[in-house]
């Protein structure tokens, strides 16, 4: 099976035309185009949704175009779209998923619309079928924050979330107030790589019980920090917020995994790039003796490959999948 | 621009209301018109589906379309255009599509003669209370010489329309309250404003006229926005 997956939640245009092998049941990526907007939203130090959907609007025929030549298929070779509706910015979610719509009007094939959260996870979901389940998995990017019981490549429970800031938006505002370049997040993953864990910075709900997280308080705590303590190290500085991050994180992670036998930990979002946090999760799963899979950098961010895995798995393997359920309407949470 | 087979989609969703005509050669086939508050790009496809079933016409008996691209609103333009992206890509290049101005539209509407030396300000309303605007004079020698006299598009408040641009008719589609809901514009224009519906005649009406003598009015499948909406740069200290 040939799908199409298309994302345009929040400031990337991805396209992705990937092969499901129902035999072998796994997906082999014949294409992944990613056309970042960092340029067009630098100047302001975050993402404009407007600009964004505006953005999307000029770059998804050429991303597509582009998606289509690499993977050396036709429109009529495929056999499924994918499309994120949701969560995201929703002039940005429209533009995708209106031409997911178009595409498969005139193609004359299904399309599915996806969980954007799930679908991090999903990148993964190379080979679903041979994971160990249940698996918990820790979905950490810009937007999100959440934690998650997966109990087959595609039934998850959402154990909890975020009821402030997503770490990424921690990361973004604390770069923005240090005034480093935009997208601030790899700047402090460098910098945090020079430094030690020499400042105390507070580790949020770590002792609560439930698996929600909260990052605004650090991102307060960190700011006046800075304002205290003009001199500070900033390599300092940023590997001992991240120590606090990845405290948090490991403790959450550890008691989901006790409280429901998970033989797996799955960690996606485009903050798993962040190279101290995956170390973490790596010795992590050393400790726990436990798998730990974390997709390489490319399928962490935002991209088309990632949708493509979750609406196929969502098409093929979700009971009432003709139930009229497959078409949701775009929204800012799904 | 899209000639030589004879069946046309024309997509409108700039406003509110949304609308799918199916053309067949210059007639209209089937035309219809769709309004539900945040549900267009939900039924989009399912409505351009529905009209080519009506006619019993697949997309591969589809020559061309025409997309509304704008000026009106910001979510709209995008929905048309996307949807119309999606349909091109689906069959590789074997559709043509084409952009079509709603301003452009309200002008040729209001190209007949009884206004012929009239000068026409044909209007969409933004939602902020600014109006999308493009004037001409009517020329009693048909559309193509009323557009000869046409401006650039532009955006301007009410007041400047009734202090200084003074046209002696306003021109907009029905379905665009906010025009006559505008205290400044009923309070000058009270007999003045004209309606151009975006109907199945007049649409065939205006394509046939772009196909057969104006070509010009046939646009590149880009968005008319005319509006920045974030023109400043937002503070970035955080409190």
């Amino acid at each position: 099976m040939i799908v199409l997956g298309i994302d345009t939640s929040c400031d990337d245009t991805s396209f992705a035309v990937l092969n499901f092998c129902e035999t072998s049941r796994r997906f082999h990526i014949k294409s992944n185009i990613i056309s970042s907007q960092i340029k067009a939203h630098g100047e302001y130090g975050g993402i404009v949704p407007e600009i964004a959907s505006r953005e999307h609007l000029k770059n998804i025929r050429s991303v597509y175009e582009m998606a289509m030549e690499k993977s050396g298929l036709r429109p009529k070779d495929i056999d499924l779209v994918a499309v994120t509706a949701g969560p995201g910015l929703l002039g940005s979610l429209i533009v995708g998923y209106s031409f997911a719509k178009g595409f498969a009007l005139s193609a004359k094939v299904p399309y599915i619309t996806v969980d954007h959260i799930k679908a991090h996870t999903a990148a993964n979901f190379m080979a679903p079928f041979e994971i160990s389940y249940p698996a918990v998995a820790l979905t950490i990017s810009g937007g999100h924050s959440s934690l998650s019981l997966v109990k087959s490549p595609f039934d998850m429970d959402f154990l909890g979330g975020t009821i402030d800031d997503a770490v990424g938006e921690l990361f973004d505002k604390v770069s923005r107030h240090l005034k480093l370049p935009y997208p601030g997040g790899p700047v402090l993953d460098k910098k945090s790589r020079e430094g030690g864990k020499n400042y105390k910075f507070p580790r949020p709900l770590i002792n609560e019980p439930g698996y929600n997280f909260s990052f605004s308080g650090l991102k307060t705590s960190v700011i006046n920090f800075t304002r205290k303590n003009p001199d500070f190290n900033l390599a300092d500085l940023a590997c001992s917020m991240t120590d606090s991050i990845c405290a948090v994180f490991l403790k959450k992670a550890a008691a989901a995994i006790n409280e429901f036998g998970a033989k797996t930990f799955i960690l996606s979002g485009g903050v798993a790039c962040n190279s101290m946090i995956r170390e973490a999760f790596i010795n992590f799963g050393h400790e726990k003796k436990i798998g730990v899979l974390i997709p390489e950098p490319v399928l962490c961010t935002d991209n088309g490959a990632m949708i493509a895995i979750s609406g196929t798995l969502r098409y093929l393997y979700t009971p009432g999948k003709n139930s009229g359920n497959t078409d949701v309407y775009p929204t800012t949470r799904w | 621009m899209i000639q030589e087979k004879t069946i046309k989609l024309v997509f409108n969703t700039v406003y509110e209301k949304m609308s799918v005509t199916v053309l067949k050669g210059s007639a209209p086939e089937f035309h219809c018109e769709y309004f539900e508050k945040r549900r267009n790009a939900f039924n989009a496809d399912k409505i351009i589906a529905g009209a080519m079933s009506s006619c019993a016409v697949t997309i591969d008996d589809i020559a061309g379309v025409y997309v509304v691209c704008g000026p009106g609103s910001f979510t709209g333009i995008k929905l048309g255009l996307s949807v119309t992206f999606g349909l091109l890509c689906g069959v590789s290049g074997k559709l043509k599509a084409d952009g079509i101005s709603l301003l452009d539209y309200l002008i040729f509407g209001a190209s007949v003669p009884a206004y012929a030396g009239k000068k026409v300000l044909a209007v969409v309303p933004g939602v902020k209370g600014e109006f999308f605007c493009k004037a001409a004079e009517i020329s009693s020698n048909g559309p193509k010489a009323s557009f000869d006299s046409v401006s650039c598009e532009f955006v301007t408040s009410s007041e400047k329309i009734v202090d200084d641009l003074k046209p002696d008719i306003l021109i907009c589609e029905p379905a665009c309250a906010a025009v006559f809901e505008d205290r400044v514009l009923a309070s000058r224009y009270a007999e003045g404003i004209v309606t151009v519906r975006f109907s199945a005649e007049g649409v065939a009406s205006f394509i046939g006229y772009i196909e057969g003598i104006d070509s010009a009015r046939a646009l590149p499948l880009g968005p008319i926005y005319l509006k920045d909406t974030y023109v400043h740069k937002p503070k970035t200290e955080i409190a």
